[in-house]
């Protein structure tokens, strides 16, 4: 297995692009290529030489120096693997269809946004509109997995319709904004206004929530299909501790009905 | 401004409005000589010669001149609100001569400026302009670099006007508003959407015949256009009423499209887009070209001149004030999503993304019938060159337009590949005619410049506005008119094998009839009552233009009675 890495040569002096650095793309160029590859920065351009030190080779394997102004990480990615060593800036995985992107620190704004597959993980905290739509579109996530240890920011999975978001820590406002399906798996609590606009999918989260109104609340309730989860998310790699061990048992509401939502609100005991 | 000339030497002149004094694409080359912006006759021997461009022979005309294209304003500006994805697929950054900017079929203003130029067009009108948006649409315009612009006030389903025509309003107190209008908003003429089908949809109505009464005031769309079309004749305005007839897009409708004509009864007007209302209800499906008829009808009233709004195969989006037609179509969206609204009882807007495909048997004989209305109505002078952008395709598919117009081969090659039940039902694949390069210089050049009484652009004779473009004569047509060796404009070099050069301001055009202002006094308590902008500040300044340091204003003279359009 051959790796590429990119070592910055010193911290970046505005955001940069880094959406071309993609292991299928690379792998087509040899390094004096890549190094004259030019990367959006501020207004104008860089080459890719100028901002990193290369080592190794083009293969299936890219590995990058994070910084908080390195936005576009894996944008568009399709297969192989990115690993980021630190944080990242925004919209990291934005649209990604398959492969693994692995960020140790944290991300900022859209994490994951419009991703149709793959798996996305963050070591640390996300930003708002994790997993969500991208500006004007009416679908948000698509597939694949989101994995975050940390917490998260606003409007988490907003227009998810498949696949499964999974954050350690608490969630802000507006988490499942508009939801059509998936599932949203919180660690810790989720902020206000959870589930609004949701039509359909399920939001589970440990700890106490106040509804909104258009959710109804059903009760206590054993539901068998949480442990069939628990077995799921304890086999895959990679998913945060506090998103395990469901009991099987929970409080659970359905909404939002001010949208004809067929949703659920799980509080898992 | 020096006072050297630049020599654009031994180029083939195709330039018909110039005509007269005989230059004609056949006769040996000649040089062309620019100063101060301007064309400049052939200075005398001692002159100083700045630069000298050799043509070689390559085809020379004025810049090109497009009549109908929705380059700004509300509805422009929520069509690529309602595609934010389209700016995020067509984006481009900055690169020290341009600004960046994003799009293809909704261009953001700055592109919109660098296409047309790179592609030899000099100016373009915005055709859709409400009275209310007027500020926001020459704010928007004033960020289109390099060509001049011009807007047509719609008018026609105002409530102002519907309402005094409805009270018995003479002709010459609708003459007085008509001039407030084009003085207060900056604008070059008058355009009229489906006149009181807008207006009447708010009433719960779904189509309007030329004669059926509005629901609400009872006055007829004939009653409205006939008044709006004397208006603009007698206060002299050179572009004469702008139409866009009623029942947009209906199986059927060429009746309405032929009443209007004949309504209008030897006023001169414009109907544009007018391949859109040009269908038949022949055949299994009820949906027949009827473009013969049209045309035929075209080429015996040389009142009328007429744009096509020809479409092209592909993804684009309807922007129109027919919000009636719109609403009709909302269920064809493609992707799924439309938006309708009205705007301050003055007109509407509906914006419909739209797939055109070969393959459907619709769009195919849609494609077709422009096609027909091209080479069916015989005067190049009275049809010109449009694809209604960005409802029938995008303006960049001019120079593929114009290749199917100049070979016919290539125009049945098409035609064999679209929807085969096309082929049968149309008359296009027996029509022989090719447009000449001088056809083509009229229809995109010449023609719309004399239609919209611009005295001093569309042709190259002394004196006019040194808007030049030099062609390559390719024999791949769409290869030549897509990237013209060398386009001036105001006698600037801007681009060069389609590649922008320098960037710069093109001019507002706009048109001052006289009036009586005596209109104000009615004017103002609607407005005080009725709009949410007071009288007073309504009017937009000519330094709210000229403020911005972007190209000046330039007055279109009005007609005195022994003019004449045609």
């Amino acid at each position: 297995m051959s790796v590429l890495s990119f070592r910055l040569k010193g911290p970046l002096t505005g955001r940069v692009d880094a959406s071309p650095l993609l292991p299928h793309r690379l792998a087509e160029l040899d390094m004096a290529e890549i190094a004259a590859l030019p990367l959006r920065h501020g207004r104008g351009h860089v080459a890719v030489g100028d901002l990193f030190e290369l080592s190794g080779r083009p293969g299936d394997v890219v590995e990058l120096e994070g910084d908080g102004r390195l936005d576009f990480v894996g944008a568009g990615l399709t297969a192989g693997t990115i690993r980021v060593a630190g944080p990242v800036g925004h919209r990291v995985g934005t649209g990604m269809s398959g492969g693994t992107l692995v960020v140790d620190g944290a991300a900022g704004l859209a994490a994951g946004a419009a991703m149709r597959g793959g798996l996305l993980f963050i070591g640390g905290n996300a930003g708002d509109g994790l997993g969500g739509a991208l500006p004007g579109e009416r679908t948000g996530m698509t597939g694949g997995r989101i994995l975050v240890h940390g917490r998260c920011g606003d409007r988490v999975g907003e227009r998810m319709r498949r696949g499964l978001i999974a954050v350690g820590g608490d969630a802000g406002a507006y988490a499942a904004l508009h939801m059509n399906a998936g599932s949203l798996v919180i660690g810790g609590t989720p902020g206000p206004a959870t589930g609004h606009g949701m039509r359909n999918g399920t939001v589970l989260f440990r700890g106490e929530v106040d509804p909104l109104p258009g959710f109804a609340d059903c009760g206590l309730n054993q539901l068998p299909f949480l442990s069939l989860l628990d077995n799921h998310l304890s086999e895959l790699e990679g998913v945060p501790p506090t998103c395990r061990g469901l009991t099987g048992r929970a409080r659970r509401w359905l909404g939002d009905r001010g949208f004809g939502g067929r949703g659920e609100l799980l509080a898992c005991l | 401004m020096s006072d050297a000339y630049t020599l654009l030497r031994g180029g083939r002149v195709c330039d018909p409005a110039g005509a007269a004094d005989g230059t004609s694409l056949h006769e040996p080359p000649r040089d062309l000589y620019l100063k101060n912006g301007r064309i400049a006759a052939t200075p005398p021997e001692d002159a100083r010669i700045g630069e000298v461009i050799d043509l070689d022979g390559r085809i020379v005309m004025a810049g090109a001149i497009d009549i109908h294209s929705h380059i700004g304003g509300g509805k422009v500006n929520l069509a690529r609100l309602l595609l934010p994805e389209e700016h995020r697929e067509h984006g481009s950054g900055p690169d020290g001569l341009r600004r960046s900017g994003s799009g293809l079929f909704t261009p953001s203003s700055f592109v919109t400026g660098y296409r047309y130029a790179e592609m030899g067009y000099t100016a373009a009108f915005e055709p859709a302009m409400l009275p209310s948006n007027a500020r926001h649409t020459h704010l928007e315009l004033a960020d289109v670099p390099i060509i001049d612009k011009g807007c047509y006030a719609v008018l026609g389903n105002d409530d102002f006007l519907l309402e005094r025509l409805a009270a018995g309003a003479t002709q010459s107190e609708v003459n007085d508003y008509v001039a407030w209008i084009l003085h207060a908003t900056q604008a070059v003429g008058v355009k009229v959407v489906n006149p009181g089908g807008i207006s009447a949809f708010k009433f719960n109505q779904r189509r309007l015949d030329l004669d059926e009464a509005h629901p609400h005031y009872g006055i007829t769309p004939r009653r409205i256009l006939t008044t709006l079309a004397t208006a603009l004749s007698d206060l002299g305005v050179p572009h004469p009423l702008h139409i866009h007839c009623n029942n947009l897009g209906i199986p059927g409708n060429e009746s309405v499209t032929r009443d209007t004509i004949a309504a209008l009864d030897g006023l001169p007007a414009h109907l544009t887009h007018l391949q859109f209302h040009s269908y038949g209800t022949e055949g299994d499906r009820r949906f027949s070209s009827a473009a013969a008829e049209i045309a035929e009808s075209v080429n015996r009233s040389p009142n009328i001149s007429v744009d096509v709004g020809q479409i092209v195969f592909g993804q684009t989006i309807t922007a129109s004030a027919d919000i009636m037609s719109q609403f009709r179509n909302s269920g064809l969206a493609s992707p799924r999503k439309w938006l309708c609204t009205d705007i301050e009882c003055d007109g509407g807007c509906g914006l419909v993304p739209f797939r055109y495909r070969d393959k459907a048997f619709v769009n195919a004989l849609q494609w077709a019938i422009g096609l027909e209305l091209f080479l069916l109505i015989e005067d190049p002078w009275r049809v010109y060159l449009t694809t209604d952008h960005p409802n029938g395709g995008p303006f960049t598919s001019y120079p593929h337009l114009i290749r199917l117009l100049m070979d016919r081969s290539f125009r049945n090659e098409q035609l064999a590949r679209i929807n085969p039940d096309v082929a049968a039902h149309s008359r296009l694949g027996a029509i022989d005619r090719e447009y000449t390069l001088e056809e083509i210089a009229i229809m995109t050049r010449a023609g719309p410049a004399r239609v919209l009484g611009l005295r001093d652009r569309g042709h190259l004779r002394p004196g006019a506005v040194a808007d030049v473009v030099v062609y390559d004569d390719l024999p791949d047509r769409e290869a030549m008119f897509a990237a013209p060796a060398l386009v001036f404009k105001n006698g600037r070099l801007v681009a060069r094998n389609g590649q922008l050069t320098a960037t710069g301001w093109g001019d507002t055009i706009v048109v001052r009839p006289e009036f009586d202002a005596a209109i104000e006094r009615r004017l103002k308590p609607w407005f005080e009552d009725h709009q949410t902008v007071r009288l007073g500040n309504f009017r937009i300044a000519d330094g709210e233009i000229l403020d911005h340091g972007r190209g000046g204003l330039s007055i279109v003279p009005t007609l005195t009675a022994s003019d004449s359009c045609f």
